[in-house]
């Protein structure tokens, strides 16, 4: 044995040790900064990085990340930052780390010096969501199509034009009175030819001479009754002929003259129809309260829920939903490494309990809310570790601005689950970003605002909902707008002084949707439904004057025609069958006084039987 | 310089200083390390052993730096024989698990088949090494030496410029 030989190996062993010593502090450090700088592509500086080997203890003073977008801001600055390594977790190859402090993050706040990289690479492309992205295309596409975007009064008027209504709808009215002319110069037509053709003049001089012989003729004997009786029954009968002929015509004259006598209220039916069919055309576009609240808060809504959405992002980031996958380690020989199922419990790497501190605001003008609160569980294998990552910030700052954030992540599972909850109160409405749409010149100046944001997200499935109210609410509303929709929008604002927003956004394999209700929105559908209430009760107005004019224009076009009609062909024959009825009832008479007659001379033989059936023929037949 | 006297330390080896069972294991123990991948814990140990035990130095640095030169064309083969080691033998997995699990044991790397490949192969060279090695020792001291004194070639050589210069090397050792 050469037990001498172990000293030179010591020393050896000990000069490494020395070397690692003095100098891993700055390799760390270096090695920290350009791994954060590959993922960030942009500067990242540590300052007084100390590791103590001995106590496994790594800390640094301070620490900032450029912002890739805006060199001249930091993504992320923090202070103070310590933390132990789990020295069993460390003999498997395991970071553990069981605690750590970061104290003083902050966000957005301007660096001294560009952190620009000289030669920039190329950060990582970060995944997001494919349902959030495809949630927020949607719900753009939407707003920026949302037909009530394009509603303002020249629309309003538009869409109650008269003149195109009446070319778009078309009116039945002047084409059923051109038919109807048609049909009465048709109906005068036929009555003058059979007035003409028809001649009843002698015939009935004929029979009223008869008929005053009669009356004359003495019924002294059964003989003489019996010829009056025969001339009554030829005179009968040729009355009965006109009789006929003009009671099928009167008729018809009667059902003429009726026709004739309802044109005017037959056009005002058709005049009234028309103008019920163009009034349903004249309806005004959808107003409802959801497209308001969407023309009025979408974008800003769904900026928000951006913002949001990229905290809940960031949170998931640090806990992958899959097992990650190790990278096989360089070893300058090729090879394989496998793996076994780990029984020591440590993921590869886990960081039980964060202790954190800071601020919101970007710098002295921005003091933002003083943050603190713990976030546990961070792990690069969230199945291994078997708990959900907890986030768990709240702080206020003087001016009584309140901020609380709680976040569950749990990928313990395949199907994992995020929760997270983000609740402000007495945000000085200044500093919200949530405004009135870019569309109008109408902003919230002043006011006290408070929010809550819910988000929930699975593998498939997504929903964010946000409650954003401002108490005390003014509006910087600018000069009045020439805009008669836009002035709307400026008058209710005036009068507003509290601003109630509930937004809900809905994503999962079946589609996406997104709703938006305000108090605001509220106000401004009523008052478009009556600006657009006013326009189409000034075109009812407009209307009707023009229906009644084209239904009076036609009622004097038939009047002549239906007043000839009348005087020239229906009333001589509605005279004639007067005249015809004077005939029968004398015709009546004379029987009557032959039956009297007949029954003084009854009882003088067989003529007399004869007579008497005659007449009772003649009175039946009456 | 140092390639001169580690050159020179060799040839003292060759002729005298070390016995044959010395120089054998002490290349033996070389060609482990230089067979495996360098920076791994099993090589610590061997260092250690190199150390500790009365192996000659000088001739461990020699196998080191034969097989150093050799092994990377022999990969594959390594390869070969630890993925079979570490996946196609069965009854093995429970002791790579529990090893896989033991702590401080996973610095080894032995779950690398590249690693666990060579490192079976140097150990079952590990003894004919060392008797190769030791016979060629002693075949080099016993008939060598003096035949190849009284080649013509050597006497032709002893006049060259490179000829003088390795008496001058292996006089360095004396």
């Amino acid at each position: 044995m050469r037990w001498k030989g172990l000293i030179p190996l010591f020393l050896f062993l000990v000069l490494v040790f020395l070397v690692f010593w003095i100098w891993i502090d700055r390799w760390i450090e270096q090695g920290i900064e350009q791994a954060a700088q590959s993922v960030t592509g942009a500067r990242v500086e540590i300052d007084n990085l100390d590791v103590s080997i001995t106590r496994l203890l790594l800390s640094w003073q301070h620490m900032q990340a450029a912002d890739p977008d805006s060199t001249m801001r930091n993504v992320i600055e923090t202070g103070m930052v310590t933390f132990k390594l789990n020295p069993r977790a460390l003999l498997y190859k395991r970071f553990v780390i069981d605690d750590i402090y970061v104290s003083d993050v902050r966000s957005g706040t301007v660096r001294d010096r560009d952190g620009a990289l000289p030669e920039r690479k190329k950060p990582k492309r970060r995944e997001t969501s494919p349902m959030w992205e495809h949630a927020r295309a949607e719900a753009q596409k939407q707003l920026a199509a949302m037909p009530v975007m394009r509603v303002d009064p020249q629309q309003l008027r538009a869409s109650v034009n008269t003149d195109s209504l009446i070319e778009i709808a078309g009116l039945s009215l002047p084409g059923r009175a051109d038919s109807l002319e048609q049909d009465l110069r048709k109906t005068a037509e036929a009555w003058e030819t059979f007035i003409r053709d028809f001649q009843p003049e002698k015939t009935v001089s004929d029979i009223q001479y008869d008929i005053a012989a009669l009356k004359n003729q003495q019924l002294s004997t059964v003989p003489d009754i019996m010829k009056a009786l025969e001339k009554t029954n030829d005179i009968k009968k040729r009355i009965t002929a006109v009789q006929d002929t003009m009671t099928i015509r009167s008729a018809a004259a009667r059902s003429d003259l009726a026709r004739i006598r309802a044109v005017p209220e037959q056009l005002r039916v058709w005049a009234d129809n028309d103008y019920r069919a163009l009034l349903k055309k004249a309806r005004l576009p959808d107003l409802t309260f959801a497209s308001a609240g969407r023309l009025l808060f979408g974008n800003s809504v769904l900026r928000q829920m951006d913002r949001i959405w990229t905290v809940v992002e960031t949170a998931r980031r640090l806990m992958p939903a899959k097992t990650e996958k190790k990278k096989p380690v360089k070893t300058g020989r090729r090879g394989r490494t496998i793996l076994f199922t780990p029984k020591h419990g440590f993921p590869s790497f886990l960081m039980r309990h964060m202790h954190v501190s800071g601020r919101t605001g970007t710098g002295s003008s921005d003091a933002g809310v003083n943050l603190s609160g713990d976030i546990r569980g961070i792990t690069s294998q969230p199945r291994i570790y078997g708990n959900p990552a907890v986030l768990d910030l709240s702080g206020s700052n003087a001016d009584g601005t309140a901020l609380s954030l709680y976040g569950l992540f749990d990928h313990t599972l395949v199907q994992f689950r995020d929760t997270m909850r983000i609740r402000l109160t007495g945000l000085p409405v200044v500093r919200t970003g949530l405004s009135i749409s870019d569309k109008f010149p109408v902003a919230l100046s002043s006011g006290s605002a408070d929010m809550t944001a819910a988000v929930a997200a699975g593998p498939s499935s997504l929903g964010v909902t946000l409650d954003f109210s401002v108490n005390n609410a003014s509006f910087d509303t600018g000069p009045e707008s020439r805009d008669l929709f836009i002035q709307t929008v400026q008058q209710i604002c005036a009068r507003l002084s509290t601003v109630t927003v509930r937004a809900v956004m809905t994503a999962d394999t079946a589609g996406y949707s997104l709703r938006i209700d305000s108090n605001l929105d509220k106000e401004l559908a009523a008052a478009l439904r009556s600006m657009g209430s006013k326009a189409l009760a000034d075109a009812e107005k407009r209307l009707h004057a023009h229906i009644s004019d084209l239904q009076k224009k036609h009622a004097q076009q038939l009047s002549p025609l239906t007043a000839q009609i009348q005087s020239s062909s229906l009333a001589p024959v509605l005279a004639y069958a007067d005249s015809t009825a004077a005939m029968n009832t004398v015709l009546q008479g004379f029987l009557e006084k032959a039956q009297k007659t007949l029954k003084e001379k009854s009882g003088t033989g067989n003529l007399e039987g004869k007579a008497k059936d005659l007449l009772e023929g003649l009175l039946k037949n009456k | 310089m140092i390639f001169l006297k580690l050159l020179s330390r060799l040839i003292k080896v060759m002729r005298a200083d070390a016995s044959p069972r010395q120089i054998g294991w002490g290349f033996a123990l070389g060609a482990v390390m230089g067979l495996t991948p360098l920076w791994n814990l099993h090589n610590l140990l061997v260092l250690l052993l190199a150390v500790i035990f009365p192996v000659n130095l000088t001739a461990a640095v020699l196998g080191w730096i034969v097989y150093g030169m050799i092994s990377p064309l022999l990969d594959p083969l390594f390869h070969t024989i630890g993925y079979a080691l570490l996946v196609e033998i069965h009854f093995l997995q429970p002791v790579w698990t529990a090893l896989y699990n033991t702590a401080a044991v996973s610095f080894s790397r032995f779950n690398n088949t590249v690693v666990l490949g060579s490192l079976a192969v140097s150990l079952v060279l590990l003894w004919p090494n060392a008797l190769i090695m030791r016979f060629l020792v002693s075949a080099f001291r016993t008939h060598w030496t003096q035949s190849i004194e009284k080649w013509k070639v050597i006497h032709f050589l002893k006049g060259n410029k490179l000829v003088r210069l390795y008496v001058k090397i292996r006089d360095l050792g004396r």
